[in-house]
């Protein structure tokens, strides 16, 4: 089966959305443009150096995957802990997503990527249900601090990695590559919704809470009736960030088939690695 | 030595001459036990000996005295010498064949012919079946409101002819396979020749001839040598309508007829075919877009609602508007049961409900439906088991999950709802998550005869995409599936 | 198999934890928190048990003492026979007591605790006993928020505002209430400035919801001489804020005119009327009218 350019795109824009999860309110307005611009240049010059076929960069993607797997865990674990299971303990959490996506990974690209397309369907829709708190927009809060940052180099240099990863986790499998304007589309969404919560809750509010992307969603209250929603748009986030963690595993795997070719082999090294994964990730 | 000799004469009857034929009349009398049912008769004419059997329960004796007893009664006066060629030239009958040896003679005498064996020297058989079926009826489970209303019975040839005044063209083609050893049933594979693949037709043929079975009593036997994937959503579709196989036929699908069957086989399927009925090419494309979009949302609320409302009354409780928490505590305050058990009563009472209904003879039906109403509606929530929200939110997902115009769908649907009440009891709103990722991989790594389960959503095609949720009409000349034919365009 | 069963197994094991009956929660409907001689004083009302009959939940009261918020809630829950549950919070009333850093510490517990949300009006009260104990569910909610809407001399604050103040240290404003004659009345704007609180009258409350662009209808007499009124309805108020200016502009509704005057008029009535009670501000006010309805203008 080809996958086709379409489902390459939009795979990328979901798993894009994993910025959100990994220090939202360090991604000012101006370190995202730098950083897509940055990224821009560095994805133009892998295409033309042809970088992928080198050893090299898989053993960095390699090395790469396994510093960035147990930092996500750690978050994701936080963030399912705070807005969805409350008082449950985080080791179980963890487990539970080792484990599924251990078995998910076993099935193959190809069903990972339908499964990332069947739901993007229902988290579009959602996300642009999300829209409905626009009502509470201020235009009060958009002062000129918005644009000043302490850190704009160390935040650049974090949103242009990110991008840079994630155009590689869609590559390699298949070959369609992802469009350039998706790359436009995904940093212009990110800047947009980083403007939009700022609109609501104003600039103290967003550096103060952590999830302020689903802060916004707690003032949505009509009627007295359609409120409390947050749980919903916290799950759909939960889908987004679980592919990222899902594909960055997968990474993991098909990077380690290329060396070790049999399958039991390769599962036993993939459970001893989550299990590395799962016991830095309390840490 | 002696033995194998024995043996060998004794399974070497195919190859034996024809002048043996007063052993075939011995050796039927000897292998049927002398049933009751098989009937021989010897008549002479002239010079000649004719011996006529039949098996009088599968043939119809009407036929047998007017077109080969009064026949032969009239060549009692002419002098033939060629007798053989003269009945099988003047008989009026359509099908007379000439057989060769007793294989032969017992598959056609076993499918309802007659035999004239004719001075020992030649075997002729002519058909005199009897129709033992139904005549073609209403649709039992299929309903619609417009569109044909009939249905498929169990005879063959009259499935076939109800798909042949569908589909008047030459390429509609039929294969015909002799299944199962002490059955054999006749499986015929339908495909319309320019549209279908030959790769799909050659697979289908070959795994058809692998069969090595008893018996074979209905389509659904074939199930499981067709590939019938292991996941819960059914893989192949069956249907009872003419107009849904002959609409099949037309996309490129091959279409199983099995005798003595009304249920007949389309593959491959799609997870789409699921919530089309056949009634939505006969009406308005903006009703039929309205119709779908509820079935998908009946298909969700089916799925996920008990355990929805699990997650939220036991994990998350603060999903809730403060009215509705309120009302919620009012109703529980005197039910013993923790939510997830009494949910899982609920559903298995009502399913327990369901089965029964569709067993019970309908003299008893009025009686078991009030006391089924009663029970689970009133007396439970007054006795204070139940409380009536749960009462609610069961029968809105149980009647919701009965909207879907295929009866495996909503088998498989239950096991859907079953899985993620569990796993929204355990782990609340991240079971729901585990839950539905467990479902999508399943579906995703569904194929059905090689072609992915998923096609109109998983690998996009967005033409296919008017045709699927919703319905929209193009002025364009509509494409074929291209996973399914490689003959383009519709119509030319 | 295997697969399937150790999967099974992991799940019954893991003890579901977060596993809460709605019978168990004790859903609190208002706090109060005063301050006394270094020890918090906290008074819940949860609801108790709600009747078939009775469209109010029945409520129960309950007092604690301690020096730490936080540890003063752990030990609630040893005064009730439920679990604390705090996500259905609708009100919170504070005292004269309640300083810098008491503000402090109320907005880290509620922020750093997972199951709260911050959406729940604040109020001030001197006399908080009485409102506690004659409190029914939902009565100051709604008369605030109605007030606000119908008469615009109080404001909806929710815990987002008062974070939001504390950390941009701006004033705070809170609505506040006093009970009298068996009935609990909303008396205009207190703001917490500088440490201390200072009270305001209705007029200047008006004035402050002008202010933060908060201002919905409103009512204006103005008795002109011998028993004779002019009444206005204010229907919508706008504010802009340039350099040294307030830009305000109304749309007034003339609902009776006793007194026959024309527009011009009673721009100046209403102009002066903004004027007289302009508070926290020093830039220049510049005042818009569009005033419909009035039969006199020759």
């Amino acid at each position: 089966m080809k996958i086709n350019k379409i489902e390459v795109n939009i795979t990328f824009l979901i798993l894009s959305l994993s910025v959100f999860l990994l220090n939202f309110s360090n991604f000012t307005p101006l370190a995202i443009i730098f950083g897509f611009l940055l990224s821009f240049f560095l994805i133009l010059l892998t295409e033309k150096l042809n970088l992928t076929k080198y050893k090299l960069t898989n053993i960095c993607l390699l090395i790469i995957s396994l510093i960035i797997l147990p930092i996500y865990l750690n978050k994701l674990t936080y963030f399912i802990s705070n807005n969805i299971l409350k008082d449950y303990s985080g080791i179980v959490i963890s487990i539970l997503l080792l484990i599924s996506s251990l078995f998910l990974i076993k099935k193959g690209y190809h069903t990972i990527i339908k499964v990332v397309l069947l739901s993007s369907y229902f988290i579009i829709l959602i996300l642009l249900l999300g829209l409905l708190s626009s009502i509470y927009l201020k235009i009060d809060n958009f002062t000129i601090n918005i644009l000043k940052d302490n850190n704009l180099f160390r935040n650049t240099l974090l949103y242009s990695f990110l991008i840079y990863y994630t155009y590689f986790l869609t590559y390699g499998e298949s070959s369609s590559l992802v469009n350039k304007k998706t790359l436009l589309i995904s940093s212009c969404c990110h800047l947009l919704s980083y403007l939009f919560i700022i609109g609501i809750l104003g600039l103290t509010l967003t550096n103060l809470y952590e999830y302020a992307y689903i802060v916004i969603y707690k003032k949505i209250n009509f009627l007295n009736f359609i409120e409390r929603i947050e749980f919903m748009f916290a799950i759909n986030y939960l889908f987004c960030f679980y592919y990222f963690f899902l594909f960055s595993f997968y990474k993991v795997k098909s990077i380690l088939k290329k060396v070790i070719k049999k399958d039991k082999l390769l599962t036993l090294t993939l459970v001893i690695l989550s299990i590395i994964i799962f016991t830095i990730s309390i840490l | 030595m002696f033995t194998f000799f024995y043996l060998y004469n004794f399974f070497s009857f195919n190859n034996t001459n024809i002048g043996d034929t007063m052993n075939y009349l011995e050796l039927l009398k000897k292998e049927s036990n002398n049933s009751s049912d098989y009937v021989y008769k010897t008549i002479r004419l002239n010079n000649h000996i004719l011996n006529i059997i039949n098996i009088e329960t599968i043939t119809s004796s009407n036929d047998i005295n007017n077109f080969i007893l009064k026949r032969i009664s009239f060549l009692s006066d002419l002098k033939i010498t060629d007798l053989e060629n003269y009945l099988y030239n003047y008989l009026p009958a359509v099908s007379i064949t000439k057989l060769k040896d007793y294989q032969e003679l017992k598959n056609k005498l076993l499918n309802g012919f007659t035999i004239l064996i004719i001075d020992d020297t030649s075997i002729l058989s002519i058909e005199t079946r009897k129709d033992l079926t139904r005549g073609v009826s209403e649709a039992d489970y299929e309903k619609t409101i417009i569109g044909p209303k009939d249905a498929f019975i169990e005879h063959f040839n009259t499935n076939l002819g109800l798909i042949r005044r569908r589909i008047k063209d030459i390429n509609l083609q039929v294969i015909d396979y002799e299944l199962g050893v002490y059955t054999k049933t006749k499986v015929g594979i339908i495909y319309v020749n320019g549209i279908v693949k030959e790769s799909l037709v050659k697979e289908v043929k070959k795994k058809l001839e692998n069969i090595n079975i008893d018996g074979i009593i209905d389509s659904g036997y074939l199930r499981k040598y067709l590939n019938q994937s292991k996941s819960l959503f059914p893989s192949l579709k069956s249907t009872e309508r003419p107009d849904v196989a002959s609409q099949a036929l037309l996309e490129g699908k091959i279409v199983i007829l099995t005798d003595n069957s009304p249920d007949v086989l389309i593959l491959p399927t799609f997870f789409v075919d699921y919530f089309h009925a056949s009634d939505d090419y006969y009406q308005k494309p903006i009703n039929i877009s309205f119709i779908r979009i509820i079935r998908l949302i009946a298909f969700l609320i089916a799925c996920f609602l008990p355990a929805f409302y699990v997650c939220i009354t036991t994990h998350n409780p603060e999903a809730m508007p403060i009215n509705l928490l309120l009302s919620f505590t009012k109703q529980r305050q005197s039910v013993p049961f923790p939510a997830f058990l009494e949910a899982i009563l609920m559903i298995i009472a009502f399913e327990i409900l369901r089965e029964s209904d569709i067993r019970i003879p309908s003299s008893l039906g009025t009686a078991v439906s009030i006391l089924g109403g009663l029970v689970l509606g009133d007396a439970a929530v007054s006795a204070g088991i139940v409380s009536p929200i749960m009462i609610i939110v069961v029968a809105i997902s149980a009647i919701s999950g009965l909207l879907m115009p295929s009866i495996e769908a909503i088998n498989s649907i239950r096991w859907y709802r079953f899985i993620l009440i569990i796993l929204a009891s355990i782990f609340g709103g991240f079971g729901i998550f585990l839950g539905t990722i467990l479902i999508l991989a399943n579906l995703a790594e569904m194929k059905s005869q090689g072609v992915d389960y998923l096609y109109p959503f998983a690998p996009i095609n967005f033409e296919e995409l008017k045709d699927s949720v919703v319905k929209i009409s193009s002025k364009k000349a509509k494409k074929r599936n291209p996973l399914l034919s490689n003959n383009k365009i519709r119509g030319v | 198999m295997k697969k399937y069963l150790i999967l099974i197994i992991i799940f019954f094991l893991t003890g579901c934890s977060s596993y809460i009956e709605l019978n168990d929660l004790a859903i609190i409907d208002t706090i109060s928190i005063q301050k006394e001689d270094n020890n918090y004083k906290v008074t819940i009302s949860y609801i108790e048990k709600i009747e078939e009959n009775n469209l109010n939940p029945q409520t129960k009261i309950i007092e604690a003492k301690d020096t730490n918020i936080n540890q003063l809630f752990n030990n609630l829950s040893l005064k009730i026979n439920k679990k604390i549950y705090l996500s259905h919070l609708n009100l919170l009333l504070i005292d004269d007591s309640i300083k810098n850093k008491e503000f402090k510490e109320l907005i880290n517990y509620f922020l750093n605790n997972q199951d709260t949300r911050e959406d729940f009006l604040i109020a001030y009260s001197n006399n908080i006993n009485d409102l506690m104990h004659n409190n029914k569910f939902l009565e100051i909610n709604d008369l605030v928020k109605i007030n606000h809407q119908e008469t615009s001399k109080v404001i909806y604050t929710t815990m987002y505002d008062v974070i939001k103040n504390y950390y941009e240290k701006k004033n705070i404003y809170l609505t506040n209430l006093t009970y009298q004659d068996n009935n609990t009345l909303p008396i205009g704007i207190i703001t917490f400035i500088n440490n201390n609180y200072q009270e305001l009258t209705e007029d200047q409350s008006i004035f402050i919801n002008y202010l933060l662009d908060n201002i919905d209808t409103f009512n204006y007499t103005y008795k002109c001489q011998d028993n004779n009124y002019l009444n206005l309805k204010i229907l919508k108020g706008k504010k802009q804020e340039l350099n040294n200016k307030l830009l305000i502009t109304n749309e007034i509704n003339i609902i009776s005119n006793d007194c026959h005057l024309n527009n011009q008029e009673i721009n100046k009535i209403f102009n002066e009327y903004l004027e007289d009670n302009k508070i926290y501000t020093n830039k220049t006010l510049n005042i818009n009218n569009t005033i419909r309805g009035n039969y006199e203008n020759k």
